[in-house]
């Protein structure tokens, strides 16, 4: 047996290189096949040079704080030192009155070569809401600095980033205790998550597990986007009982969208205990990113919800 | 009659004397509203430790402490006079706050006023005095400053450190360096010729550049120039050139001025030997137009004399001078031979301690606290600049809607 291999003695060795330094190339080949999947769908933004306004050349801080007023039409902080040179429609940004400031990160800085006076920033300003609800705005700005320390914007542009990684959080309320008509239902996006977080069921276990008879049960299934995605984003809400895949039943969702912060509610009859279930259910919220990431818009799951634990998920 | 007239008159003459603020004022104990005190650092008010200190943000271009902090407001646009167009002490500590007239504050307005220096340092040992007058206000919501207007001081003898680098460590690229002061100082300290050490001097007449590192901050208008002497004393000697990294002595280009915000570094070339021929390089300072100091405009005086012979250093007549004033004053500087000792820096710095005005520090714990139990309290003004803090009923409802949320299992652990 051995005798008849002896005729591929010459090959043998150079198969052994292939299969040891050939699959190690095809490894890293993978990886970065794999991180580049990974980079599909976002939106990817330089470091920033500054995290914060008391971290920024003075300047850019003083015009960051102007075109957050802008955006927030607020006079109230309005300085003196910083004048717009024409208006900006920065106020169809739409942020809504609960959302504040939270941050904000300086990307560029740079000053014209030929004008020393005349600098150009670009960055992002984040706002966040008081049940955590989240928007950012990117803006780019030229300006000049004057006499006596006053600085003029001539140019400002303000524009929505939208989230391409958004996250969901998930509440299961009781049919029976949701109001029997739709137009009793709160129409804003802070009143509709605060009306299902006070309505919601608690996922502790123990309250789960107390009622072990308990039956099939009309649930809805609320499933709130924290951060702002774009319009031609898509939110799904699925159930399934396949815990890694995107696919799953979806007819009875329903969506609302409030200027870009997306809501998915799904109503069915199951039981949170799961007491004679042989498998577990899952219930996922599915993204897609919008346009503006690029031709490839992947869709992957964001949130994957077990609503009901097995036997076997229990003895884990 | 005639008496009844002389009374009238007396009376006339002296009721000036009356009616002058000021004379007649004594320093009480209790401090009684609208005189003038003399100030101690125990004493000194816990609010003006806080003036002072949000005076100091102010003109650094920081932002104002939060937390369990009083307010300090400026009201209208004072907050302008506390801003130098080109310049902010933001690398720079207030080293000392020098309070030369505290008046507390009025009966009638409630305005407290302050005349001080405030002496800053940085980390290359650069420094500047700063004259700040103020106004301010203790209201029941917050402090507020009224009045705020600073002025910087200019010595009239300014120190500096000389810096020998060897021609060849410096080229053309270097130059781009010198724009910025503590990269011009990173430079020198990484290239120049150690003194003190014969063994690391480079012998033979060579080319070297000398720099010449102002540590006070100088008027624009004052003047600053190099000349190299065979003796050490006056003024007189050949100015130094400045040349080219190529050797290329142009014309109208002799010498390299370069302001840092007032910092000045000077750079001139010069072919001499380090180790032969003993010679001095002096730095005049011509002093320019200045407030506080008339008499000398225009005055050249010799701000130091440095030996070329690195390895041995040279006496100097200014420490000489120095040296025999401590003497006299009763200190022990060792003998007046006009050379900086170990024994001349502690007798300087005792000399110092022993005459230090009256410094206000950073304002203490204690001292936050005894203003806090008083009249001021924080002003709860909301801030754009102060990031999201939510009010006590979201912040619990928001902890209750945690509770309610199901785990996500691509974030949860």
């Amino acid at each position: 047996m051995f005798s008849s291999l002896l005729k591929y003695r010459c090959i043998i060795p150079a198969v052994m290189i292939f299969l040891t330094f050939g699959c190690a190339g095809m490894q890293e080949q993978l990886e970065k096949f794999k991180q580049k999947m990974n980079q599909m769908g976002q939106i990817n933004l330089p470091d920033p040079i500054a995290v914060s306004l008391d971290k920024m050349p003075e300047d850019a801080a003083l015009v960051t704080i102007a075109i957050h007023n802008k955006i927030v039409m607020a006079d109230k902080y309005r300085s003196e030192k910083v004048r717009f040179e024409k208006n900006i429609d920065a106020g169809s940004f739409l942020i809504g009155k609960e959302l504040k400031f939270s941050g904000t990160e300086l990307y560029i800085y740079q000053t014209e070569k030929s004008s020393p006076s005349e600098k150009t920033i670009a960055g992002k300003i984040n706002f966040e809401g008081p049940l955590g609800r989240r928007a950012s705005a990117l803006f780019l700005s030229r300006f000049r600095s004057v006499k006596k320390n006053e600085i003029v914007i001539k140019e400002a542009r303000v524009e929505p980033l939208y989230s391409t990684k958004p996250e969901p959080v998930m509440f299961i309320v009781e049919a029976a205790s949701l109001p029997k008509s739709a137009n009793l239902f709160p129409d804003s996006y802070m009143e509709l998550s605060e009306f299902a977080g006070k309505k919601a069921i608690s996922p502790s276990l123990n309250e789960i597990f107390a009622e072990e008879t308990e039956e099939n049960m009309e649930y809805a299934v609320f499933v709130f986007l924290l951060d702002r995605i774009s319009p031609s984003a898509k939110l799904q809400v699925k159930v399934s009982t396949n815990r890694t895949s995107i696919y799953g039943y979806k007819k009875a969702t329903r969506y609302l969208d409030f200027n870009g912060w997306r809501v998915g509610i799904l109503t069915g009859q199951f039981s949170l205990s799961g007491w004679d279930q042989a498998e577990p259910l899952y219930l996922k919220a599915v993204f897609m990113p919008g346009k503006e990431v690029g031709k490839m818009r992947p869709s992957r799951v964001i949130g994957r919800y077990a609503i009901h634990k097995t036997e076997s998920m229990k003895s884990k | 009659m005639k008496s009844q007239r002389m009374t009238v008159y007396i009376i006339i003459l002296l009721l000036p004397f009356f009616t002058l603020p000021g004379i007649g004022t004594s320093v009480g104990a209790e401090n009684p509203p609208g005189k003038l005190i003399r100030m101690d650092t125990d004493k000194a008010p816990p609010e003006l430790v806080m003036v002072i200190s949000a005076i100091v943000l102010e003109m650094s271009g920081r932002p104002q402490p939060e937390g369990d902090w009083p307010e300090v407001v400026f009201s209208g646009e004072i907050t302008k006079k506390l801003r130098e167009p080109q310049f902010r002490y933001t690398g720079f500590k207030l080293l000392q706050t020098i309070v030369d007239e505290y008046l507390t504050p009025d009966k009638n307005n409630g305005f407290a006023r302050l005349k001080g220096h405030l002496h800053f340092l940085d980390a290359a040992e650069r420094r500047t005095i700063v004259a700040l007058e103020t106004e301010y206000k203790l209201t029941s919501k917050n402090i507020m400053i009224n009045k705020a207007e600073i002025r910087p001081i200019y010595p009239f003898r300014p120190e500096l450190n000389l810096f020998i680098v060897p021609a060849e460590k410096v080229s053309e690229k270097d130059f781009d360096l010198f724009s910025n002061n503590a990269l011009t100082l990173g430079f020198i300290l990484n290239n120049c010729v150690p003194s003190g050490k014969p063994g690391q001097v480079p012998k033979g007449i060579r080319d070297y550049y000398v720099f010449a590192f102002y540590l006070d901050r100088l008027s624009p208008d004052d003047k600053t120039e190099l000349r190299l002497s065979r003796t050490p004393d006056g003024m007189k000697g050949k100015k130094l050139t400045f040349r080219e990294p190529d050797g290329i002595a142009k014309t109208g280009y002799n010498e390299m001025h370069i302001d840092h915000s007032g910092w000045h570094v000077d750079i001139s070339r010069c072919r001499i030997s380090l180790t032969g021929e003993k010679l001095y390089i002096k730095a005049i300072f011509k002093a320019g137009r200045k407030q506080n100091n008339k008499l000398e405009l225009g005055k050249p005086v010799l701000a130091g004399v440095f030996n070329t012979r690195f390895a041995k250093p040279v006496s100097d007549p200014l420490i000489k001078k120095t040296q025999l004033a401590l003497i006299n004053a009763g200190y022990n500087p060792g003998p007046a031979d006009g050379f900086m000792g170990r024994r001349t820096h502690q007798a300087i710095d005792q000399y110092k301690k022993d005459q230090k005005p009256k410094a206000i520090a950073k304002p203490t714990r204690d001292q936050v606290k005894k203003v806090q139990s008083g009249p001021v309290k924080k002003s709860d003004n909301p801030d754009v600049l102060k990031v999201l803090s939510l009010p006590p009923e979201q912040k619990r409802l928001r902890n209750t809607l945690k509770t309610k949320m199901w785990p996500n299992e691509l974030t949860t652990p």
